[in-house]
C-alpha cells in the first residue's frame, strides 16, 4: 500500500515536473530593435561562408555554369551528330514454291543522347504484290547505359488498308549482349499489341558470325480486318550465318521458322492462307 | 637573316639549320620526292643515322604547317605535316633561354591549327590549346609563342586542333640542361613512336562512334571459349567470362583503333622501311623514346639488351634497369643501353593489343638487321584487372544502391594502406540512368606495382610505375592541403567518354585549382581501358608510396582499368589548362576538362 501511495505521488510529481520542462505552447517572436530575431543564449553561429575566391570547391562558378570556352572556341566537339542508315536483314526466302523478299531497314540521325530513329521492314512475293510494309518514325533518347527510350508512331501502309499507330518502347541490350527492340503499339482503332525482337551474335571467327533471331507478336485485342487474333499472334526463330566481308557489308544465309498462333492462326487458315513457314533465306547486312 | 642562335651562327648559315628550320621535306624532296622525312629521322638502307648530338638548341624556329603528301609501304596519303615532314622537326632548347616560335597555318580549309609543346611548363597564353589559351591559329595566320625554357629532358609537341595530331602534327622536343647532362652517354637517339591510318580520321572517327568493335580483329571467338573450357574447367572458364558478358563487356576491350588500320611507325619509318639509327660497340646510347601515337600505347624492348630507365616524361629517375617498358600515349622515356657486341639489334615496340608493332634497328654498320620477334597473343582482361574481382561467378542480381553505398563506406574503413590519405578517393555513386557511365568499379586498386595487362609472364623485367624515383629536386612541399577526386568514366557502346559522367560540353564549369596550393588529386578509372592522362601547365607528382622527394614528376599517366591512384600537384602557373584522355578520339568523344589556376 504504502509502495503504491509513494509510486502515485512519483508518477504526479513526475508529470508536473515534465510539464514544467515542456515551452510554452504559443510564445510570439520579438522582433529586436535592428529587426533581428532574437537568439538563445547557447546560440553559435555556423561558421562563415569562405570568403570569394578562397572557397575551396571542384568547380569554379562561373555565371553560365557552362563548360569553359575562351576566345569564342570549343575546344572539343563532342557533340557531334551522326547519321547511319543500317539494313539489318535485306533478303530473299525460300519455302518449297513460295518465294519472297524481305527488307528491314533502320536510319537516323543525332547525336549521343537524342536521335531522329526510322523503321522500316516489309515482305514481298517475288515479282508480286507487297505483302507487308511498315514505317516506324521515333524520337530516341538514350535512357540507361545500354537502353534507348523509343517514342514515336508507326504506319502499315499493307496488308489491306494502311493505317496507323501511336508507338512506344525500348530498344538497346540486356545483360550478356542481346540486342533487344521491345515496342507497344495502340492503333487508331485503340487496338493494342507489343512486338518483341531479339537476336545475339556469336562469332566463329573475327568475320562469321552465327546470329540466332527471335521475333514475336501479341495483340490485346481482336482485329479480324487484319486477320489478327486475340494473344501471340506469331513468332519467328531464325538462324543466320553471316561473313562479314567489311564491317559495313556482310552476306549471309540462314534458316528462318515462322508459325502463327492461336486465334490469328485460325483466322488465316479460314481465309485459305498458310500459318507455317520455314524459310531457306539469304541475303546481305550492310550500313553506310 | 640578322637572328642568330646561342652559338653565333647565323641561323640559316649551315645546311643543317636550313634543313631544320626550313623542314627537310624541300631536302628530301631531291633523294626521294615522297619520302617527306625530317634529317633527324632520315635514315636508307645505306645510311644509319648517327644520332641527334650535331643538332645544337637553337632560340627561334619557323613551323608552318601544310597538306603533304606522305608515302609509307607504296601508299600515299596526306599528312597535316609540320614544315613538310612527318613526324615534324627535331626542336632543341637550352634550358634558361627564352625561344621563340613563329608558327603558320597553311592548311587553308581548317578552322584552326595550334601546336601544344607536351609537358614544358609555360605562361597560360602559350600553352597552345584553342578554346583554352588562345583562338588557334586561323588559315594563313602566324602565331609567336615565346617563353622561357626552365627545364631540361625529352618531350614532344603536337597539334591541338581536331585530328590533326593523326594526321602528322606532331615531332620531338629535346631540352639540354644548362648544368650537363645528370648521367654519361656516347650517343642519343630520338625514337618517336606513332600510329598512321591512310583513313580519314574524321571517318576514323565515325566509323568507331557508329561500330566500337570496327577495327577490332581479335574479338572473342567461341573457339577461345570452348579452348578456356578445356584448359580450366566449364565453371571456372563461365566464372570469368560471363560476368563481363553480363556487364555488355569484353576481356578483350583493349583498344579502339588496331593495327588493322594502323602503320605504327617509328621516326616516321614503317616496320618494313625499318629505320637505323648507329651505336658503336661499347657506346652507352642513349634513346629518347616518344610516343606520338593518336591512339596506341606500346611496349617497348630491345631483344639482347638491357635497358636502364634514366628519365620518365623528361624527369630524371634514378636508374631502374628494365627489359621491357610500356609507353602510353604521350609519355616519353629516356633509357640508356650499353650494346658490347658488334651486330644488330631490333628496336621492338608492340601495340598493346598486339595487333602489330613499330620496329627499328640500331647496328654498328649499315646493311645489318637483327630478327624481328613474333607478335605476343592478345591478352584477355581478368576481372581482377578491372576491379570487378568480387564480380567473378555472379552471374545473376544485381547491387542496389544502398548496397554498393555500403561498400563504398567499407571500403573507405579498409582502405588500401597503398592509397595514400585520410579517406581516399571520394566515392563515385552516378545516378544509375546516367548513359554516359557503363560500369562503376566499386573496389578500385592500387595497381601501381602492376605492369599492366599482357605484361609480366615473359620471365623479364618490365618497369612498373613503382619503380620509379625521383633524381629531381623536389620543389614543393610536402603538406598536402586538399584533396580532389576525379572519376574517368566512359560508356564504349556509345562511344562516350567523360570525366565524373559528365562529357566536356557537360561540364557545370573548369575545375578549380588554387595557385600555389599542394593538392592531392585522385584519379578512378571506371572503364575498361587505359587511359593516359594528361594535365597542362604543371606537373603531377605520382604518389608511388616513396616520401615527397622521391615522387616522380609525370606529365601524362597511363592509369589502368579499376585503378585508384593519387597525384600531387602544385599549381604554378594562373590561367585555364586542359586536362584530358591523351587518346585523341577519347577526348574528341568528351573526356576532356578545362582547370582554372586561380
Amino acid at each position: 500500500m504504502k509502495n503504491f501511495a509513494t509510486s502515485l505521488a512519483m508518477l504526479l510529481l513526475s508529470s508536473v515536473l515534465l510539464a514544467q520542462e515542456q515551452p510554452p505552447q504559443t510564445v510570439p517572436i520579438q522582433a529586436s530593435d535592428d529587426g533581428t530575431e532574437p537568439k538563445p543564449e547557447d546560440y553559435r553561429s555556423p561558421p562563415l561562408p569562405p570568403p570569394p575566391g578562397k572557397q575551396i570547391r571542384k568547380y569554379a562558378e562561373d555565371a553560365a555554369g557552362k563548360p569553359q570556352q575562351n576566345f569564342g572556341v570549343i575546344p572539343i566537339h563532342d557533340n557531334q551528330k551522326f547519321f547511319q542508315v543500317l539494313g539489318k536483314r535485306l533478303e530473299y526466302r525460300r519455302d518449297g514454291d513460295i518465294e519472297k523478299e524481305l527488307w528491314e531497314i533502320d536510319a537516323w540521325y543525332g547525336g549521343d543522347h537524342n536521335k531522329l530513329y526510322l523503321e522500316s521492314e516489309g515482305e514481298r512475293e517475288v515479282g508480286g504484290k507487297t505483302e507487308s510494309a511498315k514505317l516506324e518514325v521515333f524520337w530516341n533518347h538514350a535512357l540507361r547505359p545500354f537502353w534507348d527510350l523509343q517514342l514515336g508512331v508507326r504506319h502499315d501502309f499493307n496488308p489491306r488498308e494502311s493505317r496507323s499507330f501511336l508507338a512506344g518502347g525500348i530498344q538497346g541490350m540486356t545483360p550478356y549482349g542481346f540486342e533487344t527492340d521491345l515496342t507497344g503499339y495502340i492503333s487508331e482503332d485503340g487496338d493494342a499489341s507489343w512486338r518483341l525482337e531479339m537476336e545475339r551474335g556469336f562469332h566463329f571467327t573475327q568475320r562469321l558470325e552465327l546470329e540466332p533471331r527471335l521475333e514475336t507478336d501479341f495483340s490485346f485485342s481482336e482485329v479480324p480486318d487484319y486477320n489478327i487474333g486475340d494473344g501471340f499472334t506469331g513468332i519467328e526463330l531464325g538462324l543466320r550465318l553471316r561473313y562479314m566481308i567489311t564491317p559495313k557489308f556482310a552476306p549471309y544465309i540462314g534458316i528462318s521458322w515462322e508459325q502463327k498462333l492461336g486465334e490469328t492462326a485460325d483466322l488465316i487458315e479460314a481465309d485459305g492462307g498458310k500459318t507455317e513457314f520455314t524459310f531457306a533465306v539469304a541475303g546481305f547486312r550492310f550500313w553506310f | 637573316m640578322a637572328q642568330q642562335d646561342k652559338d653565333g651562327q647565323p641561323l640559316f648559315g649551315t645546311r643543317r639549320r636550313f634543313l631544320q628550320t626550313l623542314g627537310a621535306g624541300i631536302f628530301s624532296t631531291g633523294i626521294n620526292a615522297t619520302f617527306p622525312l625530317a634529317s633527324w629521322a632520315l635514315t636508307s638502307p645505306k645510311y644509319l643515322h648517327e644520332g641527334i648530338g650535331d643538332y645544337h638548341p637553337q632560340t627561334y624556329f619557323d613551323l608552318a604547317f601544310r597538306y603533304t603528301p606522305l608515302d609509307i609501304d607504296g601508299r600515299t596519303g596526306t599528312a597535316t605535316a609540320i614544315n613538310g615532314t612527318v613526324p615534324g622537326p627535331l626542336i632543341r632548347w637550352r634550358q634558361g633561354d627564352t625561344v621563340t616560335m613563329d608558327v603558320t597555318n597553311h592548311l587553308q580549309d581548317t578552322k584552326h591549327a595550334s601546336i601544344h609543346w607536351h609537358g614544358i611548363l609555360v605562361p597560360f597564353r602559350m600553352d597552345g590549346v584553342p578554346g583554352v589559351n588562345f583562338n588557334g591559329i586561323q588559315p594563313a595566320e602566324t602565331y609567336r609563342y615565346q617563353f622561357r625554357v626552365v627545364q631540361a629532358g625529352t618531350y614532344w609537341y603536337h597539334s591541338h586542333s581536331r585530328f590533326q595530331e593523326q594526321t602528322g602534327s606532331y615531332g620531338p622536343l629535346v631540352i639540354d640542361p644548362k648544368d650537363g647532362e645528370p648521367f654519361h652517354y656516347d650517343r642519343d637517339h630520338v625514337i618517336v613512336l606513332s600510329d598512321w591510318a591512310f583513313t580519314d580520321p574524321e571517318t576514323l572517327f565515325r566509323n568507331i562512334n557508329l561500330a566500337p568493335e570496327y577495327y577490332i580483329y581479335y574479338k572473342r571467338t567461341v573457339f577461345n571459349y570452348l579452348h578456356d573450357i578445356r584448359k580450366k574447367g566449364f565453371a571456372e572458364a563461365n566464372a570469368e567470362l560471363l560476368p563481363f558478358r553480363r556487364m555488355n563487356m569484353s576481356p578483350r576491350d583493349l583498344s579502339n583503333v588496331t593495327g588493322y588500320i594502323y602503320t605504327y611507325l617509328m621516326n616516321g619509318h614503317s616496320p618494313d622501311m625499318n629505320w637505323s639509327g648507329r651505336f658503336l660497340p661499347g657506346e652507352t646510347v642513349r634513346l629518347r623514346v616518344i610516343n606520338a601515337s593518336s591512339m596506341s600505347n606500346f611496349d617497348v624492348r630491345i631483344p639482347g639488351l638491357d635497358m636502364d630507365v634514366v628519365m620518365a616524361d623528361g624527369k630524371a629517375v634514378k636508374p631502374v634497369r628494365c627489359h621491357e617498358f610500356r609507353i602510353g600515349v604521350a609519355e616519353t622515356y629516356d633509357v640508356l643501353i650499353r650494346p658490347r657486341e658488334a651486330r644488330a639489334y631490333t628496336l621492338f615496340a608492340e601495340s598493346l593489343d598486339r595487333s602489330g608493332y613499330a620496329r627499328g634497328t640500331l647496328a654498328p654498320e649499315p646493311g645489318m638487321q637483327a630478327p624481328v620477334p613474333p607478335l605476343r597473343p592478345t591478352p584477355d582482361r581478368k576481372l581482377e584487372d578491372i576491379g570487378m574481382g568480387m564480380m567473378k561467378g555472379k552471374y545473376f542480381g544485381g547491387m542496389s544502391d544502398a548496397m554498393k553505398e555500403k561498400l563504398w563506406r567499407k571500403r573507405m574503413q579498409l582502405q588500401d594502406d597503398a592509397i595514400p590519405g585520410p579517406n581516399g578517393p571520394m566515392p563515385f555513386l552516378p545516378d544509375k540512368d546516367n548513359p554516359n557511365v557503363a560500369m562503376v568499379v566499386m573496389n578500385p586498386q592500387d595497381r601501381l606495382a602492376e605492369p599492366g595487362v599482357g605484361l609480366g609472364h615473359d620471365g623479364w623485367k618490365v618497369l612498373t610505375y613503382k619503380d620509379l624515383v625521383s633524381a629531381e629536386p623536389q620543389p614543393y612541399k610536402a603538406t598536402v592541403d586538399r584533396e580532389m577526386c576525379i572519376n574517368i568514366t566512359a560508356n564504349m557502346e556509345r562511344f562516350i567518354f567523360s570525366l565524373d559522367g559528365k562529357k566536356f560540353t557537360e561540364q557545370p564549369g573548369p575545375y578549380l585549382f588554387k595557385h600555389n596550393e599542394r593538392l592531392r588529386l585522385f584519379l578512378v578509372n571506371h572503364t575498361m581501358m587505359e587511359h593516359p592522362m594528361h594535365l597542362h601547365g604543371m606537373w603531377m607528382q605520382l604518389e608511388t608510396g616513396a616520401g615527397n622527394k622521391e615522387i616522380p614528376f609525370k606529365h601524362t599517366i597511363l592509369i589502368k582499368p579499376g585503378e585508384a591512384l593519387s597525384v600531387l600537384i602544385t599549381p604554378i602557373e594562373k590561367g585555364d589548362w586542359a586536362f584530358h584522355c591523351h587518346l585523341l578520339y577519347h577526348m574528341e568523344a568528351g573526356m576532356f576538362q578545362v582547370v582554372r589556376v586561380a
